[in-house]
């Protein structure tokens, strides 16, 4: 039976540390912002409202169109009649897609790398062992401090996205075009496991290693499968359809029941203290 | 009486260096016990094995009927670990970090919380972040810490290490009180020996993960010191340096060093001094707790 008033605690505790320091929560902010509003909102601008009659490499552009030619995106593109109509669909609906997945990881990891190595460099950690709590709610309670802010940063960029995008499409469509049932799968369904996946990743390499910028830099490696993703979505090597989506969120859902399961069959505190102490 | 704490033939090793070899000793509920030892002797190893952070390699604890292993939050729960490190988070307030830690013993009481805070004279400082404290503030705080949940058990690690006189009054004041008011069990390490002779019942005396002697500060005194040194303020003198058979050494124009072989010969020598001169003040110099402790490390090689 975990131990909800302890597991509160310590995620309250620990979401306040990253409250006080600007040092830390403002390049949780930055980042997501510059990467879901920011940059969207640029190639908006710069693929809805630029002449494609003078730029060059507009064959690369229909190169991609093309390869997304058996898919149901591939039908709604048609219906478009100008390539800017095109270009700015398979962005909004198709290419930043991904992008929703780094933002919880950017938003998460340095607060989830932190959170046990942190500990034991701020020498806190006996305290927390020798506290009559057990390892799993500590776990949980680590983990909760980094999902919380990072769903909801996710979240606010999101609704930022989400409205910048409607302003500057309507008056090229005539129509809202976001959201789309893909995005609202990824959002409620694909992100938090991604997040949760990533975050519990962060968690054990953090009780494992033993500084900051060892779990940092090894906890990065998570990101890597996200990195393949936007690069085979943005060549048209694997597209990211309804169905994919939604497996990819169960897949995810199910690794994550595993590492909770594992995580809670280890004594972790006669490791960590045998490892930290 | 029943033992609190019972450990026998306790081992540990980390990286293949040997920290504990063969401990055993037991504690009865209510007593302070003194931990004495040098740096690096294992003591903070054992009461990290007393409350089960970590195992021993070989050997058996019990605390209050409970294996630390199996039932460490059983045992944690009801047990207060004073740290060499604060332990405490530099970014909340005194006040947050008691209510954290409240949380997490599941005491969540306010008033409990300003009462420690007032009675280890914080509350004044209550709402500054604890990086702005003094190292006798956050000693003091981290005592406060282990005293929310009210534990039956003590594990108090240089409980005065950086603290001024009336931090290290204040603290001994508390710690003494809890015992005798609420019977806490305490165990207590600490290099100022002074300090624990006033304080605990038995002394364990450790060395190189070994126990080498443990019992009563008398027990020990009748087993170690063999010589009694006794300085007497006077007005007595003698040509040859000596009354009756009594022979002494001459500390200062009023002070008079005497070498004797039992207590028996103090009531002796006395009633001689009294009877031939003004004796203001007699102090026996080498029964106090240090004196043993080093008598005992002269024996044991350390």
């Amino acid at each position: 039976m975990v131990d909800k008033t302890a597991i509160w605690a310590i995620a309250m505790k620990d979401m306040r540390s990253v409250v006080s320091s600007v040092r830390v929560w403002l390049p949780m902010l930055v980042i997501p912002f510059l990467l879901g509003v920011v940059a969207p909102c640029l190639m908006i601008i710069l693929v809805g409202f630029g002449n494609y009659k003078e730029m060059e490499n507009l064959q690369i552009v229909m190169d991609m169109i093309e390869k997304l030619k058996d898919t149901v995106l591939y039908e709604d593109i048609q219906s478009y009649s100008t390539l800017n109509q095109k270009m700015v669909y398979v962005l909004v609906t198709y290419l930043f897609t991904p992008f929703f997945l780094v933002i919880p990881i950017m938003a998460s990891s340095v607060v989830a790398a932190n959170s046990f190595v942190g500990e034991k460099e701020r020498k806190t950690l006996e305290s927390l062992l020798l506290s009559p709590i057990d390892m799993l709610s500590l776990f949980i309670g680590k983990v909760l401090s980094a999902f919380i802010p990072a769903m909801v940063i996710t979240l606010i960029m999101f609704f930022l996205f989400g409205l910048s995008v409607t302003i500057l499409t309507l008056p090229l469509f005539a129509e809202p075009i976001f959201p789309t049932v893909d995005w609202i799968i990824m959002i409620s369904w694909v992100v938090p496991s991604v997040c949760l996946f990533v975050i519990l990743f962060n968690v054990v390499i953090s009780a494992k290693v033993r500084g900051f910028q060892e779990a940092y830099q090894l906890g990065s490696v998570v990101v890597i499968p996200i990195v393949i993703l936007i690069i085979s979505q943005l060549f048209g090597y694997f597209f990211l359809n309804t169905w994919r989506i939604f497996f990819m969120g169960l897949i995810v859902l199910i690794l994550n029941g595993i590492f909770i399961r594992w995580i809670s069959h280890r004594n972790h505190r006669l490791k960590l203290a045998e490892k930290h102490l | 009486m029943t033992s609190f704490i019972t450990v026998k033939g306790i081992e540990k090793s980390f990286g293949g260096k040997s920290v504990l070899h063969q401990v055993s000793f037991t504690v009865r509920r209510g007593e302070i016990v003194g931990l004495v030892g040098p740096n690096g002797s294992g003591k903070t190893t054992l009461i990290r094995l007393l409350n089960g952070v970590i195992v021993p390699d070989r050997g058996s604890i019990v605390v209050d009927g409970k294996d630390p292993i199996q039932d460490g939050n059983v045992i944690r729960a009801k047990s207060g670990t004073l740290t060499e490190e604060a332990g405490l988070y530099e970014e909340l307030t005194a006040y947050q970090n008691l209510l954290f830690f409240s949380k997490l013993y599941h005491v969540n009481d306010h008033e409990r919380i300003e009462q420690l805070l007032q009675q280890l004279q914080l509350d004044q400082a209550q709402h500054k972040k604890v990086g702005t404290f003094s190292t006798g503030m956050r000693k003091r705080l981290q005592l406060a810490k282990v005293l929310l949940h009210q534990p039956e058990l003590l594990f108090l690690d240089e409980p005065t290490n950086g603290l001024d006189p009336e931090g290290i009054h204040l603290i001994m004041q508390i710690v003494k009180e809890l015992n005798q008011n609420d019977r806490t069990t305490i165990l207590i390490c600490s290099h100022i020996l002074s300090q624990l002779e006033c304080l605990c019942d038995r002394f364990l005396f450790i060395d190189k993960g070994r126990i080498i002697e443990q019992g009563t500060q008398k027990e020990l005194a009748d087993r170690y010191l063999h010589q009694i040194k006794l300085r007497v303020e006077t007005t007595y003198s003698h040509p040859e340096n000596r009354i009756g058979t009594y022979r002494y050494e001459i500390v200062s124009s009023d002070e008079l060093l005497f070498t004797l072989r039992d207590k028996e010969e103090v009531a002796d020598l006395l009633s001689l001094l009294i009877q031939s001169a003004e004796v203001y003040s007699a102090e026996v110099l080498n029964r106090d707790l240090e004196s043993i402790y080093f008598e005992v490390k002269k024996r044991y090689g350390g």
